[in-house]
């Protein structure tokens, strides 16, 4: 049960970022940082809502989940690869080894590599992907 | 000058990322299943390394302010981190946010528009537990390195979510190293 509300928590993480960085443009850092302070502050004042873990938990996997968020509607222009990387990314970080704890950056490492697993995804898929479509045009 | 830049940070980015997964590789050596959901994502994230756009743009001396906003971010989100005991997530929202508004001063600055990203990457910097950084010394040398790097990599994962948090792993990583092999 804990385990599903975490990958929940990713998923839901990775969209919100996404449309609030790309739809209404607020930009990659305000989305990521700005709903990240909220439920952050949310945990701080009410950290009995949830169970421990939860309360522990749910605000880091939230963090990391926006940076996938944070990725460009140009790179990555679909709903539904963004939320497979916050799937991804719940996996990864319930499984990250022990040696990195407590090192800034871990989580935005763990979103890149969930970003770049969907990008494939999409590259492997051939999916039309803006980028792409320029790049050819260059050529 | 520019494309070796490029592939030096293009090398550290990568490098970093597997080190990470290398990681839980020989955390998990007895879970099948972790292996090879490893395994597969290794090899995405190799094709997508080879397909992912690049940039040309060439190097400036105003790109080094990024080393300066990196530094800042990373001391400021320590101090709300450690200090005030507000914890990591709080800490590097709250100064991300701030840093997102930055641009709203001057609009028409190219120089204002830099200043957000580089100060949430510093901020991931400063997201460093108190076991891992023992002091603010350690902070700033990251922060630094992260900037460094930061300015490296300008033409490569532009717009990639998770981009900043990698650079910022591998300055702490570095930092770790470099504390290491001095003590």
């Amino acid at each position: 049960m804990e385990l599903s509300i975490l990958f929940i928590t990713g998923i839901i993480s990775a969209l919100l970022t996404y449309v609030v960085n790309n739809k209404y443009g607020q930009g990659a850092v305000r989305a990521s940082a700005g709903l990240s302070l909220l439920v952050g502050l949310f945990f701080y004042f009410f950290p009995d809502i949830f169970t421990p873990y939860l309360t522990k938990n749910i605000p880091i996997v939230f963090i990391g989940a926006t940076f996938i968020g944070m990725v460009s509607s140009k790179i990555l222009p679909s709903y539904l690869l963004v939320g497979f990387s916050g799937f991804i990314f719940s996996i990864i970080y319930l499984n990250a080894s022990p040696f990195f704890k407590g090192y800034g950056g871990a989580l935005g490492t763990t979103a890149a590599i969930s970003v770049l697993v969907s990008l494939s995804l999409a590259v492997v898929s051939r999916k039309k992907l803006p980028w792409r479509k320029s790049k050819k045009t260059l050529n | 000058m520019t494309k070796i830049f490029r592939r030096l940070s293009f090398f550290i980015l990568i490098l970093m990322q597997f080190a990470f997964l290398f990681a839980i590789f020989f955390d998990k050596m007895n879970a099948p299943l972790v292996l090879l959901f490893l395994g597969i994502i290794s090899v995405l994230i190799s094709l997508a390394y080879f397909k992912a756009p690049r940039e040309e743009e060439s190097y400036f001396i105003k790109d080094l302010y990024l080393i300066l906003f990196a530094v800042t971010g990373a001391l400021s989100t320590f101090f709300i981190n450690i200090e005030l005991k507000l914890g990591p997530v709080i800490a590097a929202g709250f100064i991300g946010t701030l840093a997102s508004f930055v641009p709203s001063i001057n609009k028409k600055s190219k120089l204002l528009k830099e200043v957000p990203p580089a100060v949430y990457c510093g901020a991931f910097v400063g997201m460093t537990s108190a076991s891992v950084a023992p002091n603010l010394k350690f902070i700033l040398f990251a922060g630094f390195i992260a900037g460094s790097i930061l300015i490296l990599s300008k033409n490569i994962f532009n717009g990639f979510g998770g981009k900043l948090g990698t650079i910022a792993f591998s300055s702490i990583a570095i930092s770790s190293i470099i504390l290491y092999t001095l003590t």
